[in-house]
């Protein structure tokens, strides 16, 4: 839980930190589709370039950020595999000749016993898992005596897909870089302040964003405690034979269904509860309310939101020209 | 045999303190029959964290258990099965009706056992036990757990774990939330289990009243240390009882006061009413 | 008129069983009431009543002169408010300064407004240094006290707890109880729904209920005092007055009684 940076407040000093958190929204907002118009990767890399600049300039350690990018880090593999093998446009830059033989199926097996036992020893387990990719990729093409298992297939990588695939993974690193900007610098209180603020005008249609903002802030001041009866609750049924560790399938769902149903009563005594609670602290859904915590514009906010704004219609203008 | 604590120390790490030692070099030794022990302390004294080293729920950080025979360290070790060390060792937590879940008591009751791997007809045998050991009757059993009165609540989850027929049990506050009856009912019960099938029991409880009545054993922590261990009422002729948090029972308050104000003489280590109505009778020459 | 009335008030879930049948009290102000009664006495039923959390009953419930109605409950609330069983379930704010702040807002209070209010009150209730941190730092016994204090903050002088002090440690509930011990000597009136023999004895008058109708209401003496009642209670008398109950009425019998009486009612 500590180290899933994505997602998680902390506090810190810096720019960003000031930022009032609607400003903070919309220019993620803006940024982000301003990185889905650029289309040359030279642009896009300008565009990391400018992300990382920002990371410094708001004082975020980067490698706080790339260590908690680590979560997603297959996700960008595989996206970068599948695209590498799929895009079939442009130059051929790689042809290789692949057999699958009995000897060579041997020699993977062996190398992954020898892999999963690496991992064990030593921590680095990307460069082992690189390594062990890489390990299958020569067996696949260099072993190519005994006998065929299927028949040799032809492994190409064209220009486009190399192409492509850098390109998506850039995409992808800085929209997860923005919006881990955000969330590690806003509280979510705040946060929910800052789009119940801009979700505003919805009200004309109906929707009414101070109770949704409500629901969400109440929900998020029992994360930790829900946290906590889980944990309560999985310690009793533990003690009741139910080690959620160990077991089979069968039992699994059975031990899933003790802790589910207990919280799922708590949760509905609880919703009782609050209500009256604050049913009797005079609140009534939909009637106008005044509020404790203030949100306040200053010039950080009018500079960082014209920025955003500048930077989407540059974008537009490069995509026109 | 039984469960003996060399040198436990249990570390934990929280959100709103950080590091902190929940228990220090606990040095204990309970037999696996006919004790009936009584733990005390305030809250966060460290009470609970002993308790759950008891049935290998959690491990020490430090130092090492050992537990029918099994030694537990801080390190996993897959040849000991914990689940069956939990079937030896039954602990009952505070509050025990939320663990409830199943459509009908008989079934939860049964859950314990048949982890256990207990044969369904033994389970359906031990639960319909358990349940008139905890003072319900069969017409209980097929009822849903979520219809029952808070107290009811509270009998079938101890039933639940009583149902696992284990060696030792362990409660945490099972009168909590009691009316003065219930709580009779239930100490009465436990008593009456620990005599008649020599089963050790532990305690944790807040009751000075029930330790005095009751138990002939209390150990009582204090910022995560074990500072006493032994008869209760030599606890109370200590001095320092006040360091420990902890209050005198009401039987001891009543006759010093008694005494303070009348000038009388009166023995007031009485454990129950009854006593100390009679060392009153007796002292005032009837 | 007193200060709390409640006349004629029945009530009943789904037209079913009565839970409240024809209850009539009257608590004056700056009283420390205690209610006792067996679980579904109807105890939590009658506090939500006078709060106006039930849907409509029958008869009248005047608070301070007024009466309590579906269009007037929001005048209500501001005099009265209630502290629940359970310290977790109602905590709304993320902090215990959005928490305090709570019902202010629902009041539309202005913004200056609240936070003097907050600093004060979090100052009575000695949880000023807490007034950034959040419910799950904080012990029942303090999650008590800042409800208290949002309850403090809408200026009420009259307060119900409910059990409020159950599923807190020994410690926590002394604290608490002190605490409403202060509160009532500055004039508070507090009606205390409890099991606990010891705070009952606190109070100035005992109402015992038994399946929605009031058993008794009087001096907490006389509640101790009458068997018959008492076991309507649900509760044991404490080891001083059960000792009493046994001695005999010889002089020394009476000497002794009347030191344990004391000892008993001492606050």
């Amino acid at each position: 839980m500590k180290s899933v940076i994505i997602g998680q407040y902390i506090p810190g000093k810096g720019i960003f930190y000031k930022l009032d958190p609607r400003t903070k929204i919309v220019a993620v907002l803006l940024l982000m589709i301003s990185i889905f118009l650029l289309e040359n990767i030279y642009q896009l890399l300008i565009a990391l370039g400018v992300a990382l600049v920002m990371l410094v300039i708001g004082r975020i350690p980067v490698i706080k950020v790339i260590k908690g990018l680590k979560p997603i880090f297959i996700l960008l593999i595989f996206t970068f595999v599948f695209q590498i093998l799929l895009n079939k446009e442009g130059a051929l830059l790689v042809e290789e000749d692949m057999f699958i033989t009995e000897f060579g199926a041997l020699a993977i097996l062996v190398l992954f016993i020898f892999w999963r036992i690496l991992t064990k020893v030593i921590r680095y387990r990307l460069l082992l898992f690189l390594g062990f990719l890489v390990g299958i990729f020569l067996i696949l093409t260099k072993i190519q005596f005994e006998n065929n298992l299927i028949e040799p297939f032809v492994f190409r990588v064209y220009e486009q897909g190399v192409r492509m695939s850098v390109f998506v993974v850039i995409r992808l690193l800085i929209i997860i870089t923005l919006s881990t900007v955000l969330t590690l610098t806003t509280k979510p209180t705040d946060l929910t302040q800052g789009l119940e603020r801009l979700m505003h005008p919805l009200k004309r249609i109906g929707f009414n964003s101070d109770d949704f903002a409500l629901i969400i802030s109440i929900s998020l001041r029992y994360i930790p405690t829900i946290f906590d009866e889980a944990n309560k609750i999985m310690l009793a049924q533990a003690s009741r034979g139910a080690d959620f560790s160990e077991g089979k399938l069968k039992d699994k769902l059975k031990q899933v269904i003790a802790l589910l149903v207990p919280m799922f009563i708590i949760a509905f005594i609880r919703s009782e509860e609050l209500a009256n609670a604050m049913e009797s602290r005079n609140f009534v859904p939909g009637n106008p309310r005044t509020r404790i915590n203030e949100l306040n514009f200053s010039y950080r906010d009018v500079f960082a939101s014209t920025f955003s704004l500048i930077v989407l219609v540059l974008t537009i203008v490069l995509k026109v020209i | 045999m039984g469960i003996r604590f060399n040198k436990v120390s249990h570390d934990y790490s929280s959100f709103s303190e950080g590091l902190y030692t929940a228990i220090k070099n606990i040095d204990l030794s309970i037999t696996e029959k006919h004790e009936f022990i009584a733990l005390v302390g305030q809250t966060g004294s460290g009470k609970s964290t002993l308790a759950k080293h008891m049935n290998a729920l959690i491990f020490p950080t430090s130092g090492n258990l050992e537990i029918y025979g099994n030694i537990i360290t801080s390190k996993r070790n897959r040849k000991i099965s914990y689940n069956d060390i939990r079937r030896k060792v039954g602990l009952v937590f505070q509050f025990p009706e939320y663990q409830l879940f199943e459509e009908t008591v008989e079934k939860d009751i049964m859950f314990g056992p048949l982890n256990f791997k207990m044969p369904v007809e033994k389970a359906k045998s031990l639960a319909k036990n358990a349940l008139s050991l905890v003072g319900l009757d069969d017409g209980y059993l097929s009822r849903s757990p979520y219809n029952l009165s808070g107290g009811e609540k509270k009998r079938v989850s101890i039933a639940g774990i009583l149902a696992m027929d284990p060696e030792i049990l362990v409660l945490d506050e099972p009168t909590s939330g009691l009316d003065p009856a219930g709580k009779r009912v239930l100490m009465d019960l436990f008593k009456n289990i620990n005599e008649q099938t020599g089963k050790t029991i532990v305690i944790i409880t807040h009751d000075m009243d029930l330790v005095y009545e009751y138990f002939n054993r209390v150990l009582v922590m204090n910022k995560g240390n074990m500072v006493y261990d032994g008869e209760p009422e030599s606890l109370f002729k200590q001095e320092n009882l006040r360091d420990y948090h902890l209050d005198l029972p009401n039987t001891i308050k009543v006759l010093t006061h008694l005494n303070n104000k009348m000038q009388l003489k009166l023995n007031i280590f009485q454990r129950t009413n009854e006593l100390a109505l009679k060392e009153i009778e007796r002292v005032i020459g009837l | 008129m007193s200060y709390i009335e409640v006349k004629k008030l029945d009530f009943s879930y789904n037209n079913k069983v009565k839970v409240l049948d024809d209850v009539n009290i009257e608590i004056n102000k700056g009283e420390w009431i205690a209610i006792l009664g067996h679980n579904g006495s109807g105890k939590s039923t009658l506090a939500k009543a006078m709060i106006g959390l039930l849907e409509i009953p029958d008869g009248h419930i005047f608070i301070d002169g007024i009466e309590l109605t579906e269009d007037n409950v929001y005048q209500i609330r501001k005099k009265i408010g209630i502290v629940f069983q359970n310290p977790d379930n109602q905590f709304v704010g993320v902090t215990v300064r959005d928490d305090i702040a709570f019902g202010m807002e629902n009041l539309c209070v202005p913004r200056d407004e609240m936070l003097e209010k907050i600093d004060f009150y979090a100052k009575k209730v000695n949880m000023y240094e807490f007034l950034d941190k959040e419910p799950t730092n904080l012990s029942g016994g303090q999650k008590q006290r800042v409800a208290i204090a949002g309850i403090l903050a809408m200026q009420s002088d009259i307060i119900i707890f409910d059990e409020a002090t159950s599923m807190l440690d020994p410690y926590s509930r002394e604290e608490l109880i002190d605490y409403i011990k202060e509160l009532n000597r500055e004039g508070l009136t507090i009606i205390m729904i409890t099991h606990d023999i010891n705070e009952a004895l606190l109070a100035n008058r005992i109402l015992v209920m038994n399946k929605g109708k009031i058993s008794a209401f009087d001096r907490t003496e006389n509640i101790m005092r009458n068997k018959e009642v008492f076991t309507l209670s649900n509760l044991e008398l404490p080891v001083a007055l059960d000792l009493a109950n046994s001695l005999p009425n010889s002089d020394q019998g009476k000497l002794i009684k009347e030191a344990l009486w004391e000892y008993a009612l001492i606050k």
